[in-house]
């Protein structure tokens, strides 16, 4: 288990920011938590998965999609603040992510 | 499988399921020169390997993401996307479609057919596709689109 301290927590969610007014074509100044990734970005699934893959890489991580998947049936991901969180816990827990308490 | 004029059917096959997906080509060109180790968990390395052989690499990874998509629209549950591997080629007869032993074994007696279409949608096109559009300095795509269709069939 990773640990999370102030830095890679405001890495992580400039990140998600940034990822999503690049790949949506929006004013990172106009996204919030509570924006809707699906009807207000127009985003889907490969776009989630591209944004796993950037985080992938940058944190070394090893994660399936099957726990994932497992995962977000529990805890639908559907604004920016949700994949911010989701990717957190992914930083921080990796695979183990399936068992956490919802 | 043939349907009477009654609604009966004679098939020793039962459709269970059927699952879509469709993407714009366009979002896979930025992969198509990019080291093998690009996303592991969705392609196999030998998926990835196949669509370097085909003279528009970014064709095969968005079809071979459609089907893994639309067997997901199938499947009751997650399932790990380098357990399904699908090798396009233009010639529909030589497409292939396969899943791991591992995943079989979760729903057996169970199997599957897939198709594949291409085609252009009149819908405006989403941001994020126009954004990639413009990254890029490849044309668009006249035949932008790339549709799985994964119906799964139970013997009974």
């Amino acid at each position: 288990m990773a640990e999370i301290d102030q830095k890679i927590n405001d890495d992580i969610k400039g990140l998600v920011y940034e990822f999503f007014a690049e790949e949506c074509d929006t004013d990172i100044a106009k996204l919030v938590d509570s924006t809707n990734i699906i009807e207000e970005l127009e985003g889907d699934s490969l776009m989630l998965l591209s944004l796993l893959e950037i985080v992938r890489k940058k944190y070394n991580l090893k994660i399936e999609l099957k726990t994932l998947g497992k995962h977000l049936m529990k805890k639908p991901a559907t604004t920016i603040g949700d994949v911010v969180t989701l990717t957190l816990k992914i930083v921080k827990h990796g695979d183990n992510i399936v068992n956490l308490d919802m | 499988m043939t349907t009477s004029l009654t609604w009966t059917c004679s098939s020793c096959v039962r459709c269970v399921g059927c699952g879509i997906d469709s993407e714009h080509i366009d979002r896979f060109v930025q992969w198509e020169n990019a080291p093998l180790d690009f996303f592991p968990f969705v392609f196999t390395k030998k998926e990835k390997s196949h669509c370097k052989t085909l003279v528009h690499p970014a064709i095969g990874l968005c079809a071979s993401f459609c089907t893994k998509e639309a067997l997901q629209k199938v499947l009751p549950e997650p399932y790990n996307f380098t357990d399904c591997e699908f090798f396009y080629s233009d010639d529909p007869q030589k497409c292939k479609f396969s899943i791991s032993r591992q995943l079989a074994s979760c729903f057996p007696d169970i199997s599957y057919t897939v198709k594949i279409l291409s085609g252009a949608f009149l819908e405006k096109k989403a941001k994020h596709t126009r954004k990639m559009s413009n990254r890029t300095s490849q044309p668009l795509w006249t035949k932008n689109h790339m549709t799985a269709i994964v119906h799964a069939f139970k013997a009974v």
